[in-house]
């Protein structure tokens, strides 16, 4: 009832009035026993339909029943069927939205940032689908409230465990087990929800294992291991009907192991060991407070870490020949860390009539620590004839701080403008940065069906990802921006439209122009392990930009949903050094088309299925040669980079769910999905070649059909 | 029974996968324009290298006929002598500061102009001392330390060019002079610099140096050092019996640095990129790229500037005792 009381008195507007209400039946049920929550819950609902573009909100329900790859739900795959989005490599976890470059997308956890969100070199990402309440994907006309990255917020929320009865669930993926309960610890006043997830690949290496006869073959084979894992934690106790605390947890790790043994003669032997080790840890307590039903707040102190450690130790040694004993030992140790203390407050308030409005601030210690060092040992008959160490490593310490001031404004029933600002000052290593982002949203109604949007806003991104390729290696680090690396600042603007149709159905179409400044791409030594010291000196400087359509409908019954979404847009790079003009980006998919629909049988069945067209990804070759002769060798000219486009991509994924329910009244659900059905191997890279005066291209691939089986028991 | 077959029917289809496939490309390739290489005041000779540069698909042929071609140093033309169709040369002396113009033009393929500038040489001295390791023997370090702090902005290149007359009997047997061609570079502070920095500039006449390229960010304390693995010293300098016999051969070696244009750097760091660039071609890195300077066409108008140390011979500097025994962990 509260709730009700609440949400009218927020929205004034007669229009938004109407949206409220529409809405308003749904956020009661969803949320009644989080009063706090219920209020920003609706706030957000709301603001979708008001001033916000480039926002989709994707409920944490539906993402566990989308389609899962290997039996495990994706939230990172879910927004890559998005418009606006190019998801790069196959079955890979980027996230390029409008023409970034997949380090620049901001994703929050219960509002604690994320700096790695995959698993399995960028398989699968790093959120439990079972535990996300919601996950709110911004691709441009960002609130002032975010910032810190260039492209993209994934502002995800974990679900509070209910204050009334304990529930939960436990699956069996193709890959992974999922288990999650929550529920009251003291009924009314503290809910607990916890989940964890774990990988049992080691089940299925076991088997592989036993029929390998070879003995050095099944030693290697024994050493290698793989895993990864992940558990959330989310506690949250009542003190009253105003006040509520949150805390928060999250830790998440891969660890790879691996072993390349040589048994040269009988008295000889060579090893090589590989143990990886990296994830993300996070923790975060909150503190929300209702002063009155016209102003709220909430207080945050957070804390986020990735840290990666790779040890590479190669080991050698021989005894008993005509040559002296001799033993070797070269001892690799990689780590690189990052991670952030912070405190963040925001303000709602909503006492003046026509303006909803928000401000608040951060305070962020940020700590950079990548070190190698290298270790290497060497004797003859036992006397050491060689012993060295050296060491390469990096330390700033980094703060930032950050204000904003941003009010959601109802003018005349029609219109809706957010306008907003936002402050950040950026000090590392003996340099300060203060970035001053504008933010404008703007929102006409035209009548009950037919609203016009347009949006505005600047992003400045302090952290940069030093990559030597473009893998989700651990071996990636996280720098700031410093005297030579400036930070990198993109421009958005969104002009469109949206029509909600009578007959459900819902189309919504956005085009937009971004400009991103002081990009950077390497041009270092190939390599996995990009060098630290010195780290700046192998980037180059650049810009970019991206332009573009896109187009959304959907059409949603109570049984039956079905969404088409379209892209046209270009993305392009300008790298001096690279080429004389702009270029086209690898991940520039001019076209870019999703089909997706579901359908509830009955009670019992379930069937999804989702088709996905886009452009071929691009590459570079060689589009002129120099022959050579005795006085000069060959050369290879390559003119624009990417230059060549792979062919168009396109893949169904299909997927059953069959549910039945216990006497208990619990659920069990089968899950059947078949990821590219029709077995269509797309390409992942190519060349050209010449045949008969012609340019061919040769493209190669490897995923398949990939069918797989879960169980879900809901209790 | 009906079971396996199903399950049959769904591995083949894993199995049939084709893995491989030949697509139809959305670009004619390049168009066949002039390949120009021009490396204008060394200190000793400037090159000229002119070619054709046909696109990919092969559907043109290398040969073309040159029309005309005119390199200017501060507006006064530069006398090109031919060596063959392809290489000119000059000992026409440029003065450091000069502006260069380069402009050509051949039947059928568009004019080609370039400019850049003569840098200013970069002088130098060299240290140099010998260490000894029980495991890799003698080896040879070198440091080139500036004279001058080096502004912001200076690009050069550096290179070891050893020297070794050989002696048999008495006699010369051979003369052998190279630059050193550290097949994975062997400069400051690690392989990974090594690896990042070499490149083969071609001089013309089958003469290639092996330059390492810096600019002023990659100096410590004002000085470049060449670590040690790469310049073994091997053999017997000082003579069989204790030095008192004639020596079997003498070596030499001194190091060299290059000051480069803002665009012949650009050009030899893309040329480096090329060499080792494998992800690339696996769109697992970033792509290659070439650098021109060359409106209309290919390839590069450069300015070079050459500064050669004195000669250090090995012998010497062991007999001067610049030994250390084995000396772990020391660095430059």
């Amino acid at each position: 009832m509260l709730s009700k009381l609440i949400l009218s008195l927020l929205f004034l507007s007669p229009m938004a009035g109407k949206e409220a209400m529409a809405h308003s039946d749904s956020l009661i049920v969803d949320r009644k026993d989080s009063i706090v929550p219920a209020f920003v819950y609706s706030d957000k609902k709301i603001r979708e339909a008001r001033s916000q573009t480039s926002l989709k909100r994707l409920d944490g329900d539906k993402i566990g029943r989308n389609f899962a790859v290997l039996g495990t739900p994706d939230l990172v795959k879910s927004l890559q069927m998005l418009p606006g989005v190019s998801s790069g490599s196959e079955l890979m976890a980027g996230l390029y939205v409008r023409g970034g470059d997949g380090s620049d997308n901001l994703f929050l956890l219960d509002g604690v940032p994320m700096y790695e969100v995959s698993h399995l070199v960028g398989m699968f990402s790093s959120f439990n689908t079972d535990l996300i309440d919601y996950a709110d994907f911004y691709k441009g006309g960002f609130p002032a409230r975010y910032g810190g990255k260039l492209s993209s917020v994934v502002d995800v929320g974990i679900k509070e465990g209910s204050f009334d009865k304990w529930s939960g669930s436990a699956s069996l993926g193709s890959i992974d087990g999922r288990f999650n309960v929550g529920g009251p610890l003291v009924k009314g006043r503290t809910s607990l929800n916890f989940g964890v997830r774990r990988t049992w690949t080691e089940v299925m290496q076991g088997l592989a294992t036993a029929f390998i006869t070879d003995d050095q073959e099944r030693k290697m084979a024994e050493a290698f291991h793989y895993d990864f894992g992940d558990f959330n934690l989310k506690l949250a106790h009542k003190f009253s009907f105003r006040d509520k605390l949150t805390f928060s947890a999250y830790y998440g790790q891969d660890l790879l192991k691996a072993m390349i043994v040589e048994d040269l003669e009988d008295d000889n032997s060579s090893d090589i060991d590989y143990n990886l080790r990296w994830g993300n840890t996070l923790g975060t307590l909150r503190y929300d407070k209702i002063f009155s039903e016209t102003l709220v707040m909430d207080a945050q102190l957070f804390y986020t870490n990735y840290s990666s450690r790779m040890v590479f130790t190669t080991e050698s040694s021989s005894t008993g020949g005509s040559e002296p004993d001799s033993y070797f030992n070269l001892h690799e140790n990689n780590l690189s860390r990052v991670y952030d203390i912070g405190l963040s407050a925001n303000l709602y308030s909503k006492r003046v009539e026509g303006h909803h409005f928000r401000s608040g601030g951060s305070v962020i210690r940020h700590t950079y620590d990548p070190v190698r060092s290298e270790g290497m040992i060497a004797k003859e008959d036992n006397v050491p004839i060689y012993n060295t160490e050296s060491k390469e490593e990096k330390h700033y310490n980094g703060a930032e701080i950050a204000a904003y001031v941003e009010d959601e404004i109802s003018i005349a029933d029609r219109l809706n403008v957010n306008v907003g600002l936002r402050d950040v000052l950026y000090v590392v290593d003996g340099r300060a940065y203060n970035r001053i982002e504008p933010r404008l949203s703007v929102r006409f109604h035209a009548n009950e069906l037919l609203s016009l949007k347009g949006s505005f806003s600047v992003m400045d991104q302090f952290t940069h990802k030093v990559s030597a390729t473009y893998i989700d290696l651990p071996s990636n680090l996280w720098m700031p921006s410093t005297d030579k690396v400036k930070p990198m600042r993109s421009n958005q603007w969104v002009l469109g439209g949206e029509l909600e149709l009578p007959c459900n159905l819902s189309i919504d179409v956005e085009a937009f122009y971004k400009t991103m400044d002081h990009l950077y791409e390497y041009t270092g030594i190939n390599t996995m392990l990009p060098r630290i010291d010195g780290w700046e000196e192998v980037f180059e400087e650049g810009k970019g930009r991206a332009y573009g359509v896109e187009i959304s409908a959907e059409y949603s019954r109570e049984k039956f949903f079905a969404a088409a979404y379209y892209t046209l847009s270009r993305s392009e790079r300008f790298f001096e050094t690279f080429y004389c003009d702009y270029f086209p980006d690898r991940n520039d998919n001019l076209h870019r088309l999703t089909l997706t629909a579901s359908y509830r049988f009955s009670k019992k069945f379930e069937l999804y299925a989702a088709w996905v067209y886009h452009s071929g990804n691009r590459f570079t070759g060689k589009e002129a040669v120099v022959p050579g002769d005795a006085s000069s060798p060959s050369y290879d000219i390559y003119g624009s980079p990417n230059n060549y486009l792979l062919p168009d991509y396109h893949r169904l994924d299909a997927g059953l769910n069959w549910h039945r329910t216990t006497r208990r009244g619990h659920e069990r659900t089968l899950t059947l999905s078949v990821y590219n059905a029709y077995n269509h191997v797309n390409a992942m890279f190519g060349f050209v070649d010449e045949d008969d005066g012609r340019l061919v291209g040769h493209s190669y691939g490897i995923v398949p059909i990939i069918p797989s089986l879960s169980y879900t028991y809901r209790f | 029974m009906k079971t396996k077959r199903i399950l049959l029917a769904l591995c083949s289809l894993c199995v049939l996968c084709s893995c491989e496939e030949t697509f139809e490309i959305d670009s004619k390739g390049g168009s066949s324009r002039l390949f120009v290489q021009c490396y204008a005041g060394l200190g000793d000779t400037t090159f000229v290298h002119i070619k054709k540069a046909v696109p990919v698909n092969g559907s043109e042929t290398p040969g073309f006929t040159l029309n005309s071609m005119e390199l200017r140093a501060d507006g006064v033309p530069v006398e090109l002598n031919k060596d063959s169709e392809t290489l000119y040369w000059s000992t026409s002396t440029i003065a450091p500061g000069s502006e260069l113009v380069f402009e050509a033009e051949a039947a059928g393929l568009p004019e080609v102009s370039a400019s850049s500038k003569i840098p200013e040489m970069l002088d130098f001295h060299t240290e140099a001392r010998v260490e000894e390791y029980s495991y890799a023997g003698r080896v040879l370090r070198m440091k080139a330390v500036f004279d001058k702090p080096l502004p912001e902005n200076v690009y050069f290149g550096a290179c070891v060019v050893t020297h070794a007359t050989l002696i048999s009997n008495g006699e010369v047997e051979d003369v052998y002079e190279s630059s050193i061609p550290f097949s994975t570079g062997a400069v400051g502070g690690g392989l990974s610099d090594m690896m990042s920095s070499a490149v083969d500039i071609n001089m013309g006449g089958g003469k290639y140096v092996s330059v390492f390229l810096f600019d002023t960010d990659d100096l410590t304390d004002g000085s470049i050092c060449f670590n040690s693995d790469c310049m073994r010293i091997d053999g017997d300098y000082s003579g069989e019996g204790g030095g008192t016999a004639e020596p079997k051969a003498v070596v030499e070696s001194r190091l060299c640095i290059y000051s480069f244009s803002k665009e012949c750097y650009y050009y030899f760091q893309a040329l480096n990129n090329q060499d080792r660039n494998f992800l690339a071609q696996l769109g697992l890195g970033p792509p290659n790229y070439s650098y021109s300077n060359v409106a209309g066409g290919y390839g590069v108008v450069a300015g070079l500037n050459l500064t050669s140390g004195e000669w250090v011979s090995h012998a010497d500097i062991l007999a001067n005792n610049y030994l250390w025994e084995l000396s772990q962990n020391s660095v430059w």
